[in-house]
């Protein structure tokens, strides 16, 4: 039971970056129809700069010397970092959109797919200059060993960090989309973009809002994995593309259904890991990995709109 | 307060559609634009709202201007705020929001006391929208969502409103009270452009009506003007001329063409 309840608190700890990730792909999906292949690396983005930000400063000669860093931070302090770091990440996603698909509004969906496929690599190319190839850990505020003990489980500061930094996002989230004037403005604009322009809703600052939103998203999914991981580097980006069975299981088009696969997803994966990999033996090794795949084609083969897939309110 | 100018607008950069419109609204005025199909009516419309552009149309000659000031080529946004609002034909309610949200998404502008007191307004002018504010819009009933329309158009307070048939699909008593809403609306100082193809309806509301075909203003006047004339008589209110009623077989289709065109 113990072994349960642990896997089932790591299990949500990654599926709550999965979610932070997938409902980044479905806000950007419903406003502007754009799958946007380049969101793992404004994820990786946001890590890296995090870790930028928050590395201490190394003179000139302390670089050479042997087994220093590559790259020198700027020394911020953690919590002041992370804020800049979800904002910079949200610029950039908002660039991204200004300037290189706004002006596809109207072309074949492939053309926008394979425009964020070229700037996801030029992303991790630019980021590769920058930064170095090479991995580099993220110092946390946290003893990185240290742990709640709950009844028989323990729950690791990370862990809870993960969970907890997830939770207040993806509820923010909800509350903006349901509450604010923003947020009825995003609703209007994925639903009927005529319409809203029509009601004199600025649809461009919209998008510009909503890539930010997602951007911040990626950053904060990206810091997340940076304080769980040993070390980050420009390919860290490849985990979006483990949220991308979430997207397609939750229904494209629903950010409730993009955040429940995840967390399911997450909690299938670790579970799989933890009880499944040993007893298949050989063939076992890193089946985890294959599994969220799994259940992403059992789901489609029965609900192909996903869980919680577009399901229109219309009059009969 | 509104005036269009010779408006000439192409589609595609080749299909043209409004050959030289003008024509004007003033304030507190209800104006109907009758026509057929294709007349070129919600292109008017779309002129005037700067929605144009969605369908790659552009104003190629001519001007639109709102209180003096040329609104062409303005984002839609931008002339909502001038205080220019639509209701688009078929009503595009929002049909996963609710009723409130409805009106709130017209209401992007708005401070909130504002929109508190608007809303209360609405909700006890159609107590059904009060009762439904938190459910989805689409459950509403067509009549129901044409004045859902209405009132959302009408939480940015505009000084014009254009309504795009707004009789389309209704039954006639449920036409009555979009008339009547009309009427209120623009006794409270609101001007109204009406793009109507039930003329009964349109004439029996407006000051004053323009006739459109094939791109072009043929007639303009009156209601009562418009009422009285032969051809609206016949061809818009299917009233024949009385003793020497005809059979629309007898009536060669290039003949009305050929007298509004002349």
């Amino acid at each position: 039971m113990t072994e349960f309840i642990q896997y089932l608190v790591s299990g949500v700890a990654l599926g709550g970056v999965y979610a932070l990730v997938a409902l980044g792909f479905v806000v950007i999906y419903r406003a502007s129809q754009v799958f946007n292949f380049a969101h793992g690396e404004l994820l990786a983005f946001g890590a890296l700069s995090m870790v930028w930000m928050t590395a201490p400063a190394v003179s000139e000669e302390d670089m050479l010397s042997i087994g220093a860093p590559e790259v020198s931070g700027l020394g911020l302090p953690w919590f002041a970092a992370l804020p800049i770091a979800l904002a910079a990440t949200g610029v950039l996603a908002a660039l991204v959109e200004r300037v290189a698909l706004r002006p596809l509004v109207g072309r074949p969906v492939f053309v926008s797919i394979i425009i964020t496929l070229f700037i996801g690599a030029l992303l991790r190319t630019a980021m590769i200059l920058i930064y170095g190839a090479g991995g580099m850990p993220l110092a946390t505020p946290w003893d990185p060993m240290g742990s709640f003990q709950i009844g028989d489980a323990v729950l690791g500061y990370t862990s809870a960090a993960i969970i907890g930094a997830s939770a207040v996002a993806l509820l923010a989230f909800f509350a903006l989309l349901r509450f604010s004037r923003l947020g009825i403005a995003m609703r209007a604009t994925s639903s009927d973009q005529e319409t809203a322009l029509a009601l004199g809703i600025p649809v461009g600052r919209v998008f510009a809002a909503t890539w930010m939103i997602a951007g911040g998203f990626a950053a904060l999914a990206g810091v997340c994995v940076a304080v769980r991981d040993p070390q980050v580097d420009p390919t860290t980006g490849f985990i979006a593309l483990r949220a991308f069975p979430a997207v397609i299981v939750g229904g494209l088009e629903s950010p409730t259904g993009a955040v429940l696969a995840g967390l399911l997803l997450g909690v299938a994966e670790v579970m799989t890991a933890g009880y499944l990999n040993d007893a298949l033996g050989d063939m076992g090794r890193n089946f985890h990995i294959v599994m969220p795949y799994l259940l992403m084609i059992a789901v489609l083969i029965v609900r192909p709109y996903g869980l919680l897939g577009q399901r229109k309110v219309e009059r009969l | 307060m509104l005036e269009l100018a010779n408006l000439e607008v192409v589609y595609h950069g080749v299909v043209r559609v409004l050959t030289g419109v003008s024509l004007t609204v003033g304030p507190g005025e209800i104006v109907a634009l009758l026509g057929p199909n294709g007349a070129g009516k919600t292109t008017t419309l779309r002129a005037i709202t700067g929605l144009l552009d969605l369908h790659e149309g552009r104003i190629t000659k001519g001007e639109v201007r709102f209180g003096g000031e040329a609104i062409g080529g303005l984002s839609p946004p931008t002339i909502v705020g001038r205080g220019i609002s639509q209701v688009m034909e078929g009503r595009r309610i929002l049909g996963e929001l609710t009723v409130e949200e409805n009106l709130r998404a017209g209401a992007h502008r708005a401070d909130r006391a504002q929109i508190k007191r608007d809303l209360e307004k609405w909700f006890t002018r159609f107590p059904v929208l009060g009762e439904r504010r938190h459910r989805a819009a689409g459950y509403l009933s067509g009549g129901e969502q044409q004045m859902l329309a209405i009132a959302r158009a009408l939480m940015s307070h505009p000084k014009l409103l254009l309504l795009d048939e707004p009789s389309l699909g209704l039954a006639p008593k449920i036409v009555a009270d979009v008339g009547a809403l009309v009427r209120t609306i623009n006794a409270d100082g609101t001007g109204v452009l009406l793009v109507e193809q039930n003329a009964a309806m349109a004439l029996s509301l407006c000051h004053r009506g323009y006739v459109m075909e094939g791109g072009q203003i043929v007639l303009d006047g009156t209601a009562e003007a418009l009422r009285a004339d032969d051809d609206v008589r016949e061809f818009y209110l299917g009233l024949g001329g009385g003793a020497d009623a005809r059979s629309y077989r007898d009536v060669k289709h290039y003949r009305r063409r050929k007298r509004w065109l002349s």
